[in-house]
């Protein structure tokens, strides 16, 4: 399948048109198992008028979400370059990148956590209202990645529960960017239930 | 194509670096030439033969004297401070010091011998930076320092138990720190601020770890007199991830990505310095052709180090429009080391013996349009800011450093060369080829914020001046790695129908690369001055020691002094003019 | 050191610099310039908008891994443990078995744990067999902690697999003239340029002319 390029004279990237998200990885790849399963709630119980609501509010709170980047080590340098020209995350609305954990719900940890900010890490975490949700961006923060070493937590798993992981080294910035449609697109359907 | 002419049928002849035979550096006479003179003129050190640098060694009692010697006579600059664990000897630990003296370009080594409970005094009083470096050994050995004034762990967290470096701690031991654990600071009045009207309350801040304005995991707590800072203590450590551990577990090989992570703004030249080291303990030197991507990449990522540092430091002060207008050439860049390696950030490019593929044949083209695509952009960044009155107020005179504290510390790179003192690996013992290029290293004067953005403005001007000229030349031809089976891995045409070439390939990924036992250093100029690799072989696969001098760590100990006496907002303006960046401040 | 450097002068401002306006309208006007570029240059914005619009990495690009199959539909992974050994974060588990026909081993197990894994290639680097190639895949965030660990089933593709969407692969590796992965190896003539566009290098930007 040759690939169609869209011509931009001013960049050396390559571009091509590309495909909506929610369909998976492009078509002659494999996708991973369960890509295309999803588990529906059951809702047996719940009136109309509380599940449109719901829909309503899982609709507004996926678009409007505000990053908090925990950005330690190298992926917050991608973080830094999907805010930017290229890729630009306000086209989606979340370039409010607040760095205060009261006024943000979208904490994305893009670095190696180490056993000295575990407990800043936690306290972060603490401090942010619901509904809040993780991203683990790189393996650093989703596994510990390379580094089996004294001073590193393996995974912030360990310390705060995590709703998307993001793997890549760093993760390019459509990489994650994917990661967090991803999180928006189970958000606006209504698969992740917060407070 | 032409690359593959040089390889043929006939297998290689070459005597192995695996051989037994320590290793000796070809200039090792001039350099115990040297280290006799300077015995001579010190008095009690013995000499350490056959190094790379003169080394010499010294008794624990004599070491205050013999550094306080060795800078009257004109090493002014505390490069390193750093340990080795030896455990099948009797005095362990070897402490080691090495020190530059401007004047005549040249560095010396000494090391100290000390056994499991000795202590050694302390160098404070002779250079500033090695407080430190002092506190770093006591955490990664046990090595206690008499008369240190801050002797505690500064890269492991404050509940951490044991010393990781020495041979007998398992690199997977960990220890959790709990939110009681956690060190409360509090920074000692600076003697200027004494007796300043104390009916106000003083405030101590904490600039914490989580702080859009440090880059990266940095903690400074000030005790505020108003407005004014009047006393300063930081902390680092935040994302110590164990590099130098790390190394010993894992090949030569295995290292490269790992060296790739310490200054991940410029991750090439990490890259490069690494596998100079190792090249150095080998004996051999990298093709031509590989000499020059080095160059060219590595200009380029010293480029990117730059724009983020520009960039993320005018954020800071509140102007964002120069950072979308620096990060989109930045991209280019990346899309340029991707299309070379794969990989846009952390690129894993070199290998020992030289890269691991070769550049696409579009390199050259892709080169040249961007080197004539970045000085739109930084002429624009610059007239925005550089006359600008808001600007100029915001970092004229702001956290100013005088060049002997800033030698007395250890400074290098942009930062002292903001000070007056025209110092670059790459004029002063030049590698790569940098000799070649027509290029000036640019200096000011102030030693302030000010100072440090003219240096890295001016800067990006020389990288594309040596860029310009290193595409003007064209790429040479041959081979991109060594032609030496022991070092590289033989091309994989040869691996799929060879029998000889598929076993040098199994030896190589079993056994990886063996070289001679010795010692070495090897130092690059890094986006933030002198980044140097000091690596020790005892003959197996795994490094016995990788040191990485991490060029940002005297920076950072000199800040609380800096911004003594100034304002949050100049100390937030000033930190980012530093560059620290902290995957290589906490190694 | 007295050659090669540029003694940088502090300009002090003078005159209308001291102004703040001044400043401020020369800053507009640079940024005004920028947008009205953009605003009638729509087609040369630098905004690749994901995901209508995809960036096409390089064909060297490490993104997630694929161990290609044979022409009778066998892996040609045949468990030797390079890939493993070379791995700096050790996220790849194997688990050999053998063939009783052929008395080829084969991997009962190969799983890579990608949230390990850095992406640096070595696997690639170190098979002797044109087993494990790297596509330009990145698209791999996951919600479930377990779908990290891709085993088999998600690696091994059909023989035969199209070059395109691959990126990092065996240096001078086995891409033959079918342009196909890999040939069947001894006496399979193989390209002598792996990837697409290593064709000769432009002559005027090459100089010294080829070895």
């Amino acid at each position: 399948m040759p690939i169609q390029k869209i011509e931009n004279s001013d960049s050396i990237i390559p571009r091509k048109a590309g495909v909506a998200p929610g369909e998976g990885a492009e078509k002659g790849l494999i996708t991973l198992p369960g890509e295309s399963e999803r588990e529906v709630e059951d809702l047996a119980g719940a009136s109309v008028l509380t599940t449109q609501l719901e829909k309503v509010v899982d609709w507004a709170r996926g678009n409007s979400l505000w990053p908090l980047p925990f950005g330690t080590a190298c992926c917050a340098i991608e973080f830094m370059s999907m805010v930017s020209s290229h890729y630009d995350i306000s086209r989606f609305g979340y370039e409010v990148v607040r760095f205060s954990p009261r006024q943000s719900d979208l904490l994305i940890v893009a670095g190696t956590i180490v056993d000295k900010i575990a407990p800043v890490l936690k306290k972060i975490y603490d401090q942010m209202p619901e509904p809040k949700y993780v991203i683990a961006m790189g393996a650093c923060a989703t596994s510990g990645g390379f580094y089996r070493a004294y001073h590193v937590v393996q995974g912030i798993d360990e310390i705060i529960p995590v709703d998307i992981w993001v793997p890549g080294c760093p993760p390019t910035p459509d990489g994650l960017m994917y990661g967090i449609l991803k999180l928006a697109d189970k958000i606006k359907r209504g698969e992740i239930k917060r407070g | 194509m032409s690359t593959l002419t040089k390889y043929s049928a006939i297998p290689y002849t070459g005597p192995a670096p695996t051989n037994r035979e320590p290793f000796v550096p070809a200039d090792a006479a001039k350099h115990d030439t040297r280290g006799e003179e300077l015995a001579a003129q010190l008095g009690n050190v013995a000499q350490e033969r056959g190094q790379d640098l003169p080394t010499l060694v010294a008794d624990k009692n004599d070491i205050v004297n013999v550094l306080t010697s060795l800078k009257t006579s004109g090493f002014t600059l505390p490069l390193d401070l750093w340990g080795v664990d030896y455990p099948n000897r009797d005095k362990r630990f070897d402490v080691m010091y090495q020190l530059y003296s401007l004047q005549n370009n040249e560095r010396v080594r000494l090391k100290v011998r000390v056994g499991e409970d000795e202590s050694v005094p302390t160098t404070t009083g002779v250079f500033k930076g090695y407080n430190w470096f002092e506190r770093e050994v006591f955490d990664m050995y046990g090595v206690k320092f008499d008369g240190h004034p801050n002797l505690r762990r500064i890269l492991t967290h404050e509940q951490f138990q044991g010393h990781p470096l020495r041979k007998d701690y398992d690199p997977a031991q960990r220890w959790l720190l709990t939110e009681q654990g956690v060190a409360k600071l509090e920074p000692k009045i600076d003697p200027r601020f004494e007796n300043v009207d104390t009916d106000f309350e003083r405030v101590t801040l904490n600039l914490g770890p989580s702080h859009p304005a440090t880059h990266g995991t940095l903690r400074i707590v000030v005790t505020l007199d108003g407005e004014t800072i009047i006393g300063a203590e930081s902390e680092i450590g935040y994302l110590h991830r164990c590099f130098e551990k790390m190394s010993e577990t894992h090949t030569y090989q295995q290292v490269i990505p790992f060296t790739d992570r310490l200054n991940y703004c410029s991750a090439i030249i990490n890259n490069v310095g690494y596998c100079m080291a190792v090249e150095k303990l080998l004996g051999i030197e990298a093709p031509s052709r590989a000499q020059h991507i080095r160059l060219m990449l590595s200009e380029f990522m010293r480029l990117s180090d730059h724009i983020i540092c520009i960039g993320t430091n005018l954020v800071d002060m509140g102007a964002l429009t120069n950072f979308w207008y620096l990060f989109q050439p930045r991209e280019e860049i990346l899309g340029l080391v991707e299309s070379c390696c794969g990989a846009r950030l952390l690129p894993s490019y070199t290998r020992i013996g030289g890269m691991a593929v070769d550049v696409p044949s579009n390199f050259l083209e892709n080169s040249q349009r961007l080197v004539n695509m970045l000085p739109k952009f930084i002429d624009d960044v610059e007239k925005l800011v550089m006359t600008n009155r808001i600007f100029r107020d915001r970092v004229d005179g702001v956290a100013p450093i005088s060049a002997e504290d800033a030698l007395s510390y250890g400074f290098t790179g942009p930062c002292l060369r903001a000070c007056g003192i025209p110092f670059d690996i790459r004029k002063a013992s030049p590698y790569l080829g940098y000799e070649t290029y027509d290029w000036n290293v640019p200096v000011a004067e102030g030693g302030d914020t000010y100072a440090r953005f003219l240096v890295r403005f001016e800067e990006m001007r020389q990288s594309l001046r040596i860029l310009q000229q290193a595409i003007n030349r064209g790429l040479p031809p041959g081979p991109v790695i060594v032609d030496n089976p022991y070092v590289a891995l033989p091309p994989k045409e040869k691996v799929y129908n060879e029998m000889e070439s598929l076993i040098y390939h199994f030896k190589m990924i079993m056994h990886g690369i063996q070289p001679p036992v010795g010692e070495t250093y090897f130092q690059v100029e890094g986006g933030n001055g002198e980044l140097g690799f000091y690596v020790v072989s005892d003959g197996t696969k795994n490094p016995y020691r990788v040191r990485v001098r991490p060029p940002c760590f005297p920076i950072f100990e000199a800040y609380t002094e800096m911004i003594t006496g100034q304002t949050i907002p100049d100390a937030i303006a000033a930190l980012g003019s530093l560059n620290i960046i902290a995957g290589e401040l906490d190694h | 050191m007295a050659i090669g450097i540029v003694k940088l002068e502090r300009q002090t401002l003078r005159g209308a610099q001291r102004l703040y306006l001044p400043a401020v309208v020369s800053g507009m006007l640079i940024t005004i310039r920028h947008l009205l570029k953009n605003l009638f240059n729509l087609k040369k914005l630098p905004v690749i908008s994901y995901p209508e619009v995809k960036r096409v990495y390089s064909e060297r690009f490490r993104g997630r891994h694929i161990l290609t199959s044979r022409e009778d539909g066998t892996t040609r992974c045949v468990a030797c443990y390079m890939c493993s050994t070379a791995c700096p974060a050790e996220c790849i588990t194997i688990e050999a078995g053998e063939d009783e026909r052929t008395r080829e081993k084969f991997p009962v197990r190969y799983e890579i744990d990608l949230l390990r894994c850095i992406f640096c290639g070595y696997c690639v680097d170190a098979c002797p067999e044109d087993a494990i190639y790297m596509t330009r895949d990145y698209e791999m965030s996951i919600d479930t902690r377990a779908r990290a660990v891709v085993g088999l089933r998600d690696l091994v593709v059909p023989p035969n697999f199209p070059v395109e969407p691959m990126g990092w692969r065996p240096y001078y590796g086995a891409i033959d003239k079918k342009g196909t992965a890999g040939g069947t190896g001894i006496g399979q003539p193989l390209r002598t340029a792996p990837f697409e566009d290593d064709a000769p290098p432009n002559p005027e930007l090459f100089r010294g002319g080829p070895a």
